[in-house]
């Protein structure tokens, strides 16, 4: 692209000098014969017979004089080597175009058209044209430096208007990298500049929840509340569902109250639930259990179960029931939702109760 | 890529723009004098010659010039001790004395009173070898049985040579036009560098009279009722052949003789004698 550039400029600045100095060397040919031609072309006419002819014969004798004529310059630097007319029209009519002349012989009007071709020092025009090109590089070179150091000026004058609301949105669109992610899976459909900023407030953990709410089928206004929502585990069993830091997040029914049942207990401040021994089912606790589930519509059939004594296979298949359900939602968020275990060491069955402390448990929505 | 592509280019231009007042000041050369050569001149190498001598004539008219020079040239002076020949044409103004004697023509067309006043003692260096004989000028008008008067020349515009040294062209109609003394304006006095922009503009009618001898093809067949003989006569018009070169009288003679018999036929309206002519 350089040298394209290099080559380019040093082609418009030959063209250049060989147009000027040309045009300068036919200009002064023209001075001097707009000078001379009267003076020898005047004196001939007079006993001339026939003036056409006469013109005519002129015409071709003042070409012989009029070749390789040379020029002087200042400096050492001759471009034109030298000028020779090729032909030199002298007229009684009218004659158009650049290279023409006239003047009054008597009452009329000569005419004489200059048709010249100049010899050029071609090398000595390439040296400077050389010379010139480099120069008009460096020329090339300083623009580009100003172009350059302009950009710069505008991205430090930036602190001066951060406060202003677009320049607050500009800074924060170029952060909101993170959720570029939820964009591309369609997850994210248009944003208010509102919403944006908001996005850009938010910190690590509430991406995250974000994310999750939107992939349980939250709008963008939910998913930003939930994202803000308080760390609280809330039961809304009317609509079978926990909403856990405000993502909700539908159970099984009779998972849900088997999670319910615990999160009372936790409530309640009662200790950690022994898994009842096999083949000693739980009856007073079945008991509780299955009223709970009368109360918020069980199945029957788990009801009937219940009847026999709270069994701790059931518990344990419930508790998996919840912690693959919750898994499958808050993937790694899940655990702080899910149970404590501790291994009694006299009887060596387990203990469960949630993790979560009761400060932060809902019953009820 | 094509905004890079035109803000390159741009640059360029602003580059070769910038550049451009020393591209002017080293384009600036002056033209070496060129010093044309005088025009009303026409040369001729003469032939089978290795002689070193320059044949120099002088006439009033180009007429028939380079084939005049050219005879000279290759037959006339053949084998003489010249070698060029140059026919000179230039304005009778022009003419000094200076230039008479430094030239050293050899031959030249004039009349003799001119040729005093330019040098009083010229036959000591030239003779006279041939004369023409006197012709008739006459007034040209475009109107019927003109008689020049004060009256008939009222608001008439008369056209008349420039060269002062002109008989036909100026003097003698000049010093006939004086004889009607006052009454005639100056305004109405044109000037015209030759016969030809004369003639052409008095057969445009942009004159009403001219002074001629009738050189023109359409004034030759002019109706006599249109036209009024001038009361002078012209003087004599003589060949002075340079007495260096008396030798060659005879055959100069012959030959011109050829030419003025062929230039008075073309150019006059009057027949023309060869016995009247030589003196």
């Amino acid at each position: 692209m350089n040298y394209l550039k290099a080559l380019v400029l040093f082609l418009l600045i030959f063209v250049g000098l060989i147009y000027l100095s040309g045009q300068n060397a036919k200009q002064q040919l023209m001075m001097t014969l707009a000078e001379q031609l009267p003076q020898v072309v005047n004196p001939s006419l007079n006993n001339a017979i026939d003036e056409s002819q006469e013109l005519s014969r002129m015409s071709h004798s003042l070409v012989d004089d009029l070749h390789d004529i040379t020029f002087v310059s200042k400096l050492p630097v001759d471009l034109v080597a030298s000028l020779t007319v090729a032909e030199l029209n002298l007229s009684k009519t009218k004659l158009s175009g650049s290279n023409t002349l006239n003047w009054q012989f008597g009452n009329h009007t000569l005419y004489a058209s200059i048709d010249s071709s100049v010899n050029f020092n071609y090398w000595l025009v390439a040296f400077w044209a050389g010379a010139f090109t480099a120069l008009g590089l460096l020329i090339d070179y300083l623009f580009t430096l100003i172009f350059k150091f302009q950009p710069f000026r505008q991205k430090v004058s930036i602190p001066d208007a951060v406060n202003s609301g677009k320049d607050k949105l500009s800074t924060a669109i170029e952060e909101l990298r993170w959720f570029d992610g939820l964009k591309q899976q369609g997850l994210i459909k248009g944003l208010t500049a509102q919403q944006e900023l908001q996005l850009a407030s938010i910190k690590e953990q509430q991406q995250c929840w974000f994310s999750i709410a939107l992939k349980q089928g939250l709008n963008i206004e939910q998913a930003l509340k939930a994202a803000e929502a308080d760390d609280a585990l809330c039961f809304d069993l009317a609509n079978q569902q926990v909403i856990i830091h405000g993502v909700p997040i539908r159970l099984s029914k009779t998972p849900l109250l088997y999670y319910f049942w615990y999160a009372k207990r936790k409530f309640e401040a009662e200790p950690a639930y022994l898994n009842p021994p096999q083949g000693k089912p739980d009856h007073k606790n079945g008991q509780q259990l299955a009223k709970l589930m009368q109360q918020y519509g069980g199945h029957q059939k788990a009801i009937r179960d219940l009847d026999e004594g709270l069994k701790g296979k059931t518990l344990d298949q419930n508790r998996n029931k919840i912690k693959t359900e919750l898994q499958r939602v808050l993937e790694g968020l899940a655990c702080d939702y899910l149970f404590d275990s501790e291994r009694d060491e006299r009887t060596a069955r387990y203990r469960y109760s949630l993790k979560l402390p009761a400060s932060k448990l809902k019953l009820g929505p | 890529m094509p905004r890079n592509f035109v803000f390159t280019i741009l640059r360029l231009l602003i580059a070769t723009l910038v550049l451009l007042p020393a591209m002017v000041f080293l384009s600036q050369q002056t033209i070496e004098p060129v010093v044309l050569k005088e025009q009303y001149s026409y040369s001729c190498k003469v032939k089978n010659t290795s002689g070193k001598k320059h044949f120099h004539i002088y006439m009033p008219t180009n007429w028939q010039v380079e084939e005049f020079a050219q005879t000279l040239c290759d037959t006339l002076l053949a084998k003489q001790s010249f070698e060029t020949v140059t026919v000179y044409w230039q304005p009778r103004e022009m003419l000094s004395t200076e230039q008479l004697l430094s030239d050293n023509y050899a031959l030249f067309l004039n009349r003799d009173y001119a040729l005093s006043g330019l040098l009083p003692n010229w036959d000591d260096f030239y003779t006279a070898i041939l004369s023409l004989p006197s012709y008739q000028i006459s007034w040209f008008s475009h109107q019927d049985n003109m008689q020049l008067s004060a009256n008939s020349l009222k608001n008439k515009r008369i056209g008349l040579l420039e060269d002062k040294r002109s008989e036909s062209g100026y003097l003698a109609p000049m010093s006939e036009l004086k004889q009607f003394g006052q009454g005639l304006d100056n305004a109405q006095l044109v000037f015209y560098p030759n016969r030809e922009s004369l003639v052409n503009d008095f057969l445009a009618e942009k004159l009403d009279i001219i002074p001629s001898v009738g050189h023109h093809g359409q004034l030759k067949r002019w109706p006599a009722s249109k036209t009024q003989p001038l009361q002078h006569v012209s003087s004599t018009l003589s060949w002075y052949l340079n007495d260096q070169y008396a030798d060659l009288a005879p055959s100069l003679v012959t030959y011109l003789q050829q030419y003025q018999s062929r230039l008075l036929k073309v150019h006059t309206t009057h027949p023309y004698s060869l016995d009247k002519g030589l003196r």
